[in-house]
């Protein structure tokens, strides 16, 4: 075992081992351990490569704002791409491995773009690969793909789990750090709701990787004990492993909660999607320290000094045997005396300001008003180099360029952040819903921040008119914080980079102001920086105060890019939930849908319905066999579909009819109870909407039919009528879909069938005492409540008949019993479709948003005498031009030749096919087995002056090119003698 | 965004279906003289101030009332929700029902 | 189905019929549900409740009446006389009820109203969408929850619950 920079004391289980691998060797670690904190203990220096240079890089930071140590968690189909090896809590088994390099993570052959680098800077891709033109697709970025770029995908559908949820509370805390853990406690003793999130898996922020004390203890006891408090009051939920990813409107949050690995299955979910809905919320996310550009700053085993403390104090681990520290401000020297107090050797402690305190610490060379101007070593840092020449052996260098407070959340709804002087970083604007304590808000001495924290949980109560307890928050040291802000070492002559992760240095961002890039957005896109998985959450700042240095400005007037949700990446998958495959959305089946399932339907997606497409007998190998049969059937006998998916309206009140008079473009005030008309329904530019049949049940009760698709929207639009248009109406909609199961019973023996023991004998359903387009109450099967409706879509004698939607089952049975001396045959949507082509009937296909009813052939159905929605606005001069487009028949002029696709265009014959010689469109095309050839349904210029003309069907895009004939769009039983049988 | 609702208080946006401007509930006479321009107005024509807005909005997954939301959509703040059928009322006060 | 100390059942005999006002009616039809029901017209979002009936109030104008006592539309029609509209929502919606000490924490997964007993008690009814159904749903009484949703995308709505309860198990 190799644990060579394991030392004492530390936050991790010593009697918990686990077992993990890396690169393919077989390593081990603690509980409490994260991977990063595993790897350096086993000493690995080197576990990735760079994005752009290919250089060998380390581990950088311990936290989710980690720029270099991205690997692939797992493997083959649950392998997941850029994982940050700061943030992966270790677990038994656990298998990882570098990403971005060829062959070797320490001998790489892309690494030959490091000794490219003069060429390859910023805005390279842009000015060099631009022609030939077509080599950009075919060569250029596949290569620049393969060669620059990040993690692998596994190229497998992920088979792990996720959920979803929702969360309520009075008060959410970002972050449990000693601000969010004292708000929580104190917020949640005034009795409010509280939710206490933290990405971390261990709650403490900060203080887990610091020497602290509260209340003259150790912070992490009393870290310890104020988790116990919290987690036993009911009223405080503490999840951690919790990211809040985003701020959204009115107080809503996003947050991704990972599941614990050992208590992780297989089948339950690895992460949950929490939509948390807070009446306030704090931000208690601390701050992110930064670094400085010198030459050569990317060397392995350059971490941020607060790092190099986290490493030693919370995971016990040494990072190196020799630590040198590079730091502009007080907060570095923290991290040479917590080395001592572990006994790890410091090389040296380079403040960059002359004037730095005067302490001397005990076993440390302390070198002031310096700064490092080259690192050696290129698989791990052996030495830098001072700007007065000295060189100065290490293994590692902790550096600090001081701290940003992490405001991420305070500006994803547009806030722009306020640059503070004093702390030479950014501070959050003020907003209403979120309040920001702590680190986070600027203040970093520990005793202010408990302080701050306390205040601010206090407030939010008050505000939330709960009453806080009386009491004072904890004592703490305020340790010293100044700096004096230093970006970059002017006297580097190496690259220095300012972006880890997209291989963006000084000389970049020079460069980009040279060429003229000085918005701080323009920036980012030409060089990349702060793109990537971490968005720049080290190097924002320091690129930001570099392009101001170039431009002469102060930082505030530069201005800072915006901070977008999400504040740490979320995986696809968490946004996806359970919608996948067959639950990907609600499925709606009909009550006969066992039925049809024993008969072989094959099914369709219309919507979310599925419905009986066609019936395939055994005998059938081709679709069209299975419906020109049930077409046949229909028409020489009869057949049943279930029509339950129409969407069905029950309508009530005194004015129900003068209601439906106005929302349909033809007549309805006049309807007798006991009918049912057909109803077009404009829109109010003229445009038709929908349409569907209505019946009069009584006096002051309809029952109105909407399309299958359209249902939802054609109650949203009545509703709309009745509450903003004609409020004062006394009229009644609900939905009755779902309770009625519907069946259309069609051919010539449809009566005969419903007279054979379904329609109870006490009602005469004979042509005379209930003829076409009747409709009434009745009993089926011996007193079975049902609604019986004589409408045809199919132009044969047919009924719909509807039965509370309990009963569908046991009456489509009875339907087929009672037909069997007729063959009765069920059919599917597809013979629905081609009877309806025959009959003319107009559908989805030709009321699709663009047609009128003058383009339908309906015009004289508009009343002009009414008021409706439509009427006005479908007389303007365009839609009722000479030789618009009409609804037409059409019929192969061969009839051999089969119309097998509906969107062809209609051109004259001799004209070129191009747009200008558009005459229209197909819309609809079936095989008639009534007629033996196929017809097709269209829109074209002129319409029934054209009758007996030939055109051609063109469709470029199946290369089908028909000479059509242009006929009556009724091609079967114009008169309607059928259905009136 | 949440929608506080008048009657059922504040409900996430989701449930809820939006239509457009608030105007839309004044429908122009169908037999004044100018109908042609008034319809053509009260369908295409919208004020589209860089503040507050009226807006229709309809609870769709909840009591499927039309609401009336006064957001300012520069910063979605939500300062007013009424139920739609008593503001159409005041616009439509005689009898509609020939 | 149970599942550890959750369970999920279909409640069959539901019959749920909706009552709308004719308009400027409404006192003459809330005396006839209180001299009929004793139970006085509940508030929009809220419900009144007998043993076995709950008269939820959908919106202002719309009361949802449900029976787990048999009572069919005729009987209801019966009572009510002329004095409201009545429409037969039994086979409309499937009835599935939710109880055990975690029915809340698996709610939480797909409900976005927060069921906090002091936000959501046995007199408040909520409409709202889980997965993508629509769902009526009211607290029958401590951690028991009563849930309605499209009777046609009722296998969509039941895996949504099932799911739940498995997740968090």
């Amino acid at each position: 075992m190799t644990e060579g920079y394991r030392i004492e004391g530390g936050l991790i289980n010593r009697d918990k081992k686990l077992t993990f691998s890396f690169n393919g060797q077989k390593k081990y670690g603690y509980q409490g351990d994260s991977l990063a904190s595993a790897l350096l203990a086993s000493g690995d220096t080197i576990v990735a490569r760079s994005f752009k240079y290919h250089r060998p890089r380390g581990i950088f930071s311990a936290g989710s704002e980690e720029p270099n140590a991205l690997v692939h968690l797992g493997r083959g189909a649950l392998c997941e791409p850029n994982t940050k090896a700061t943030t992966v809590e270790l677990y038994d088994g656990l298998e990882a491995n570098p990403q971005n390099y060829r062959l070797s993570v320490h001998f790489d052959l892309m690494a030959i773009n490091d000794f490219l680098s003069p060429l390859l800077t910023a805005g390279f891709y842009y000015k060099t690969f631009m022609w030939p033109k077509y080599f950009w697709e075919k060569i250029y970025e596949p290569i620049i793909r393969n060669s620059a770029g990040m993690g692998k995908l596994s190229g497998h559908s992920d088979p792990s789990h996720y959920d979803k949820g929702f969360l309520h509370c009075d008060l959410l805390i970002i972050g449990a750090g000693p601000a969010g853990l004292i708000a929580a406690l104190e917020a949640g003793k005034a009795g409010l709701r509280v939710i206490l999130a933290d990405e971390d898996f261990l709650p403490g922020g900060r203080l887990n990787s610091e020497t602290y004390q509260i209340d003259q203890k150790p912070a992490t006891l009393w870290i310890e004990e104020t988790v116990e408090q919290l987690r036993n009051m009911p009223n405080i939920r503490l999840m951690t492993r919790m990211t809040v990813y985003g701020c959204y409107d009115h107080g809503i949050y996003g947050a991704v909660e990972q599941i614990a690995p050992e208590v992780l299955e297989k089948s339950k979910p690895r992460q949950i999607l929490w939509r948390i809905y807070s009446k306030r919320a704090l931000l208690c996310a601390g701050a992110i320290e930064r670094s400085i550009a010198f030459g050569n700053n990317d060397r392995p085993a350059i971490m941020l000094a607060g790092a190099v403390r986290a490493y030693v104090n919370r995971w016990a681990v040494a990072p190196g045997k020799a630590i040198g520290i590079f730091t502009n401000n007080d907060d570095g020297w923290q991290t040479a005396r917590d080395l001592r107090a572990k006994n790890i050797p410091v090389s040296a402690l380079i403040d960059t300001r002359r004037d730095a305190s005067d302490e001397e610490i005990d076993g440390v060379e302390i070198i002031r008003g310096e700064r490092i101007t080259d690192c050696m070593g290129r698989k791990r840092l052996r030495a830098v180099k001072l700007t007065n020449g000295r060189l100065i052996a290490m293994d590692t260098l902790a550096v600090s360029g001081g701290w940003n407070p992490n405001i991420h959340l305070t500006c994803h709804q547009g806030a722009k952040a306020v640059w503070d002087e004093k702390i030479s970083a950014f501070l959050p604007a003020r907003l209403a819903g979120l309040s920001v304590a702590g680190s986070a808000n600027g203040t970093f001495a520990l005793g202010d921040v408990l302080k701050e924290a306390y205040q601010a949980a206090q407030k939010i109560a008050k505000d939330l008119d709960f009453t806080p307890r009386a009491g004072k928050p904890p004592q703490a040291n305020n340790e010293a914080y100044s700096l004096s802000p230093l970006w970059h070492v002017k006297e580097s002559r190496k690259r220095a980079w300012v972006d880890l992760q997209n291989d963006v240095t000084y000389k970049d961002i020079a460069l980009a102001h040279q060429e003229g890039f000085r918005s701080v957005e323009h920036l980012k896109r030409y060089t990349t920086l702060g793109m990537g998985t971490d968005q720049g959450k080290n190097s924002n700042v320091i690129g930001l105060a570099l392009m101001a240095e170039q431009r002469g400005l102060p930082i505030e007037k530069i201005g800072t890019t915006s901070f977008r949700p999400p504040y740490t990446p979320v995986s696809i998958g968490a946004f996806g939930g359970r919608s996948r495959g067959k639950n990907f959305r609600p499925y709606r089946l009909t009550p006969s849908h066992q039925w049809a399932e024993e008969r072989n339907a094959v099914f369709v997606e219309t919507g979310q319905w599925l419905r009986a497409q066609w019936f395939p007998l055994a005998s059938e190998t081709h679709w069209r066999q299975s419906v020109d049969r049930e077409v046949t059937m229909i028409r020489a006998s009869v057949g049943i579909c279930d029509v339950t998916t129409l969407g069905k309206i029950d309508i009530q009140g005194r004015d129900s009819a003068p209601f439906l008079n106005r929302v349909y473009a033809n007549g309805f005030a006049k309807l007798p109870v006991g009918k049912v008309r057909y109803g077009l329904m404009l829109r109010e530019d003229g445009i038709s909407m929908d349409d569907g049949t209505t019946a009069r049940l009584a006096e002051n009760h309809f029952v109105m039919t909407t399309t299958t698709a359209n249902a939802g929207t054609v109650f949203r639009h009545l509703e709309f009528c009745r509450q903003c248009l004609w409020p004062n109406d006394d009229v009644h909609l609900i939905s009755t879909t779902d309770g009625w199961a519907q069946y259309a019973v069609a051919g010539p023996n449809a009566r005969k069938l419903l007279q054979n023991g379904i329609v109870d004998k006490i009602f005469d359903i004979s042509n005379d005492a209930f003829p076409f387009m009747g409709c009434a109450n009745i009993t089926v099967c011996n007193g079975v409540l049902a609604r019986l409706f004589r409408i045809s879509f199919s132009g044969e004698l047919a009924y719909e008949i509807a039965v509370p939607t309990r009963y569908g089952n046991s009456l489509v049975r009875a339907l087929m019993e009672a037909g069997k001396n007729f063959d009765v045959t069920p059919y599917g949507t597809e013979a629905l479709g081609v009877m309806r082509i025959e009959k003319g009937h107009p559908a989805g296909n030709e009321l699709n948003g663009r047609t009128t009813a003058r383009h339908l052939g309906m015009e004289k159905m508009v009343s002009k005498k009414k008021d409706c929605i439509g009427n006005v606005l479908s007389e303007r001069p365009y839609l009722n031009r000479e030789n618009d487009y009409r609804l037409m028949g059409f019929k192969p002029v061969d009839r051999k030749e089969i119309l097998s696709t509906a969107g062809s265009h209609f051109i004259a014959i001799g004209d070129t096919p191009n747009m200008d010689n558009d005459q229209g469109w197909m819309s609809s095309v079936a095989f008639s087995p009534t007629l033996g050839h196929s017809i097709g349904l269209g829109f074209i210029l002129g319409g029934e002056q054209r009758i007996g003309e030939t055109v051609r069907a063109f469709d470029p895009v199946h290369s089908k090119d028909i000479p059509v004939e242009i006929v009556s769009p009724h091609f079967i039983d114009p008169e309607g003698k059928r259905m009136r049988a | 965004m949440i929608i506080p609702h008048p009657l059922l208080g504040p409900r996430e946006s989701t449930e809820f279906v939006y239509l457009g401007d608030a105007s839309l509930m004044a429908r122009p006479d169908w037999q004044a003289e100018d109908k042609a321009d008034a319809f053509h107005d009260y369908l295409y024509l919208r004020n589209n101030p860089a503040g507050e807005h009226h807006e229709l909005w309809y609870h769709e997954q909840g009591d499927r009332s039309w609401l009336v939301v006064t957001r300012n959509i520069t910063t979605h703040e939500i300062t007013k929700v009424q139920l739609a059928r008593p503001l159409a009322r005041k616009l439509n006060p005689g009898k509609q029902s020939s | 189905m149970r599942h550890g100390d959750l369970l999920l059942e279909e409640v069959a005999q539901c019959r749920l019929f909706s009552l709308s006002i004719p308009m400027g009616e409404d006192q003459a039809l809330k005396k006839k549900i209180e001299q009929t029901y004793e139970l006085a017209w509940p508030q929009p979002g809220k419900l009144a409740k007998s043993v076995d009936r709950y008269f939820m109030a959908m919106n202002e104008e719309q009361l949802f009446a449900l029976f787990l006592d048999g009572t069919t539309e005729q009987d209801f029609q019966n009572q009510l006389g002329n004095t409201g509209y009545i429409t037969d929502q039994s086979d409309n919606w499937c009835y599935l009820r939710l109880s055990g000490p975690t029915s809340r924490a698996a709610l939480e997964r797909i409900c976005p109203i927060d069921l906090h007993p002091d936000m959501f008690n046995t007199h408040d009814v909520a409409r709202t969408v889980m997965e993508h159904c629509g769902t009526i749903l009211l607290r029958e009484g401590g951690d028991s929850f009563l849930l309605l949703s499209a009777r046609s995308s009722a296998k969509s709505f039941l895996h949504a619950i099932e799911q739940s309860v498995k997740n968090i198990s």
